[in-house]
């Protein structure tokens, strides 16, 4: 049986259905137990929890050692007719939208997408935790008219599907109530051909929105991530977003042919993130060039957005971290004027991004529902011994440089960098079949 | 926007048979009880209080405490994680637990 806190039995029934199990018995502590003292801790286990504890263990299960078969409904099966008003209220009643106006997937709306893409309708594409659910040419593109997308929209779906399916990705692991935000780098011919923007705004403009929405759509409906139930970020989560790399002013290989893949081919990156924000401006002057005031920019951002107590873990078991800087362009030539390639930059920012060890100690201890200090850590191999050092000295936050991913894009007239950090995920890259 | 149309779902298609949990116990008395712990919540402190409530309540029961099974912790990914609840299940069956605690979630 499962222990949880407040909230978190949905999610934890939810997750007991996909790996196949109906009924896991569940007790639950009343409250948020990272702010209670240990008084009224033991308060609460004795007066409410250690009951349901007991009742959980000895009480039947209806059905205990009984088969419930799957659903078997049909991808294509009409599953509701009314008006589009209608329909827009019985997906929200299904929990199928993402509250704001839906386009109806019809039939005929759903068969535009599937004739772009050489996929069987009822082929199996992935199978999508949290719920584990199949995700087929139908569904996707469901989603995808749901969104907006265009009908030749569907193999950049279909890719960022296969991407977020693979076990590196950990999709399994977002529902985290830090509001893990999934999000598209698409690369190549086909993004140039969708009219998926890498300039000024990218994220607000031409097929970004109604792709980036899509992906939601689909973590929500195909995942199965829901609302209050198994997807709990505190303050809810932005709109998923899509960005294309500007592969014509980017002074490097491009993200995908970087990751093996040829220049000419298209792909989808899922990514994540938990924070979005200011974009520093960089300068440089007559002391100082704007290469080195960069790469002092970006390590000091390194240290201010992400959770340190979680980015420096590594090994096997280590926490899934993802670093993204997103560089205008003016920034990725200045450093690539001045000698540094994509590695340099991240050997740089991982040698120079650093916090003293007191302030460490403080996130972990103070901020984290684990018991772990850094000893513990070090002794369990989620840091290397390089960390037990004196209060004062300082540490590095990253675990390595090849966990800072960069994309060239934004408005190339702006010298601004961003620094997003996704923790929980890691960076996967799928081809984009032919664009018909 | 009057006209009525029909729609398919979103949704991901179901693929196997779900099965119930294991039976339930009759009573505590007398029966080995696992701990398995994420090291999340403060469930050191709740594990100790939960074993002092036993012993009082079911003199006879025998825990296992959480530092006896491997920690399940959040980082690593579904491969990793899989392969650590294996190995608990593994030592679970070779001491004879007839029942695991696990926690906590939030």
């Amino acid at each position: 049986m499962v222990v949880t806190t407040t909230g978190f039995t949905a999610i934890a029934k939810a997750v007991g259905k996909a790996e196949g199990i109906t009924g896991l018995r569940v007790a639950e502590y009343p409250g948020a137990v990272g702010v209670h003292p240990e008084a009224l801790v033991e308060k609460n286990v004795e007066r409410v929890l250690f009951d349901q504890i007991v009742t959980e263990l000895t009480t039947p299960r209806l059905g205990e050692s009984r088969d419930v078969p799957g659903a078997g409904r049909r991808a294509s099966a009409i599953v509701y007719e009314g008006t589009f008003d209608e329909i827009d209220d019985y997906f929200k009643r299904q929990l199928w939208s993402d509250e704001l106006p839906i386009i109806p997937p019809t039939l005929e709306r759903v068969e535009a997408f599937l004739k772009h893409t050489k996929r069987a309708p009822d082929e199996q594409i992935a199978v999508l935790p949290q719920a584990n659910l199949a995700a087929v040419p139908w569904n996707i593109a469901a989603n995808g008219v749901m969104a907006g997308c265009r009908p030749e929209h569907m193999p950049v779906l279909i890719a960022a599907v296969e991407a977020i399916a693979d076990n590196s990705y950990n999709l399994n692991n977002i529902g985290s109530t830090w509001g893990v935000l999934p999000f598209l780098v698409v690369n190549g011919p086909a993004a140039r051909k969708l009219g998926i923007e890498n300039g000024a705004q990218l994220v607000n403009k031409g097929a970004n929105p109604a792709l980036g929405r899509a992906l939601g759509l689909i973590i929500k409906n195909i995942a199965g991530y829901k609302l209050s139930r198994n997807y709990m970020g505190t303050f809810g989560y932005p709109m998923n977003f899509v960005v294309a790399e500007n592969e014509v002013e980017c002074p490097w290989e491009p993200y995908h042919v970087e990751h093996g893949f040829d220049k000419n081919d298209s792909t989808v990156t899922a990514c994540g993130t938990v924070t979005w924000g200011w974009p520093p401006a960089i300068y440089g002057t007559e002391e100082k060039s704007a290469a080195q005031a960069a790469l002092e920019f970006l390590s000091i951002e390194v240290t201010k957005k992400p959770c340190l107590g979680r980015l420096v873990e590594r090994g096997t078991s280590g926490f899934r971290n993802m670093i993204t800087f997103l560089l205008a362009p003016p920034i990725a030539k200045a450093l690539a004027s001045a000698g540094y390639t994509k590695q340099k930059i991240r050997d740089y920012v991982y040698e120079h991004a650093r916090v003293p060890y007191r302030e460490l100690e403080f996130l972990i201890e103070y901020g984290h529902s684990e018991a772990f200090k850094i000893p513990d850590m070090v002794e369990r191999g989620l840091l290397p011994e390089e960390y037990l050092v004196k209060p004062d000295d300082l540490v590095r936050v990253l675990p390595g440089p090849d966990v800072i991913n960069i994309v060239v894009c934004g408005d190339p007239d702006r010298n601004r960098a961003m620094v997003l950090w996704g923790g929980y995920v890691s960076p996967v890259t799928r081809k984009i079949e032919t664009v018909l | 926007m009057n006209t009525k149309m029909g729609v398919i779902s979103p949704e991901g298609l179901q693929l196997r048979a779900v099965n119930s949990v294991s039976r339930h116990l009759d009573t505590l008395e007398g029966k080995t009880i696992g701990e398995v712990y994420n090291n999340h919540f403060k469930g050191e402190f709740m594990f100790q209080t939960y074993r002092r409530l036993f012993r009082e309540k079911f003199p006879g029961i025998k825990i296992i405490p959480y530092d006896k099974f491997p920690i399940v912790y959040v980082g690593g990914d579904p491969e990793s994680q899989k392969k650590t609840a294996k190995h608990i299940a593994a030592l679970a069956k070779e001491w004879s637990v007839d029942a695991i605690i696990s926690g906590n979630g939030g």
